[in-house]
C-alpha cells in the first residue's frame, strides 16, 4: 500500500518536460490507462505536451505529470465562418498514489489554470478544457468548485473561461 | 435539451451550427452540435465570471511551482 505523505513533507517544486531521464515505469497513479500513456506514449504523443512535477530539476521520479495540447474552435453557420477561440485542452493530470490527499493535484490544476491564462495574452485562447478520463475524475474537477462547465467542442468537456481564471487573483479590494 | 444535432433546413432562424474542432495531429474535423450546446459554448467564451470563491481560495494557498523548460 502506497504511503502518503503530508502536504506539508511534499518538496515537489520543479516542472519540466517529459525527456527520457524520467522514470516512467515506476510512476503509478492507480489508473492503468494514465500509467500506459506515460510508459508507452508520452514522449511521442501527437495528442500533445507533456510536463513531469519533479522534486528537483535533476531528479527521475515523477511525482505527478500533465500534457497539455492546443486546440482550435470555432462556432460555423450557414452564412458565415466566425473564428470562436482558441482552447488549451488538459489531456491529462495524474499523481502517483504515494503522494495523493497531499493536495498536489489542486496546485497544478491552479498552475495550469496560470499559465494558460499567462499564454492567452500572446494567442487567442479563450477557454482551458478539460476532458475527464472517467466519472470519479470529473468528481474531482467538479468538486473543485472552480467553475468548470459541460460544453461539446465537439466531445463533452469540462471548461472554463480565461477571463474567469483571470479573475482568480483579482483583489476584491475596490 | 435537445439531442437532434441538425437542424431543420427550412428555419432561417435556426441556422446549422457546428463546432469546427482542429486537432494538433493536424486532421481536423467538424461536428454538428444543438444549437443549445453552440449557444452554450459562446456564453462560456463570451461571458466574464467572477471566480468561486473555492478558486479564490486555492489560488491563494497554492504551491508555488517553478517550470523549467530545458
Amino acid at each position: 500500500m502506497a504511503e502518503h505523505l503530508n502536504r506539508s513533507k511534499v518538496t515537489a517544486s520543479t516542472i519540466v518536460p517529459l525527456n527520457k531521464i524520467h522514470d516512467r515505469k515506476s510512476f503509478d497513479c492507480g489508473k492503468p490507462p494514465l500509467n500506459d500513456f506515460l510508459v508507452n506514449r508520452a514522449l511521442n504523443s501527437p495528442l500533445g505536451s507533456t510536463y513531469v512535477l519533479v522534486s528537483d530539476p535533476e531528479s527521475s521520479e515523477i511525482i505527478a505529470y500533465l500534457t497539455l495540447a492546443p486546440d482550435i474552435i470555432s462556432i460555423l453557420n450557414n452564412q458565415s465562418t466566425k473564428s470562436l477561440a482558441g482552447v488549451i485542452k488538459l489531456e491529462y493530470l495524474a499523481v502517483d498514489l504515494k503522494y495523493k490527499s497531499t493536495g498536489i493535484g489542486t496546485d497544478l490544476l491552479i498552475f495550469i489554470m496560470r499559465e494558460v491564462a499567462a499564454y492567452s495574452n500572446i494567442s487567442s485562447v479563450r477557454l482551458l478544457a478539460i476532458e475527464p478520463l472517467d466519472k470519479e475524475a470529473e468528481r474531482w474537477f467538479v468538486g473543485r468548485n472552480f467553475g468548470f462547465e459541460v460544453v461539446y467542442i465537439p466531445d463533452r468537456c469540462l471548461a472554463i473561461s480565461i477571463d474567469t481564471i483571470l479573475n482568480m487573483d483579482m483583489s476584491d479590494e475596490p | 435539451m435537445s439531442t437532434t444535432k441538425t437542424r431543420p433546413s427550412n428555419s432561417s432562424q435556426t441556422s446549422t451550427n457546428l463546432v469546427a474542432h482542429a486537432v494538433s495531429g493536424g486532421t481536423s474535423q467538424k461536428v454538428r452540435v444543438t444549437d443549445e450546446q453552440a449557444a452554450s459554448l459562446c456564453n462560456l467564451v463570451n461571458a466574464a465570471k467572477p471566480a468561486t470563491p473555492e478558486l479564490r481560495a486555492a489560488a491563494a494557498r497554492a504551491r508555488q511551482f517553478k517550470f523549467v523548460a530545458r
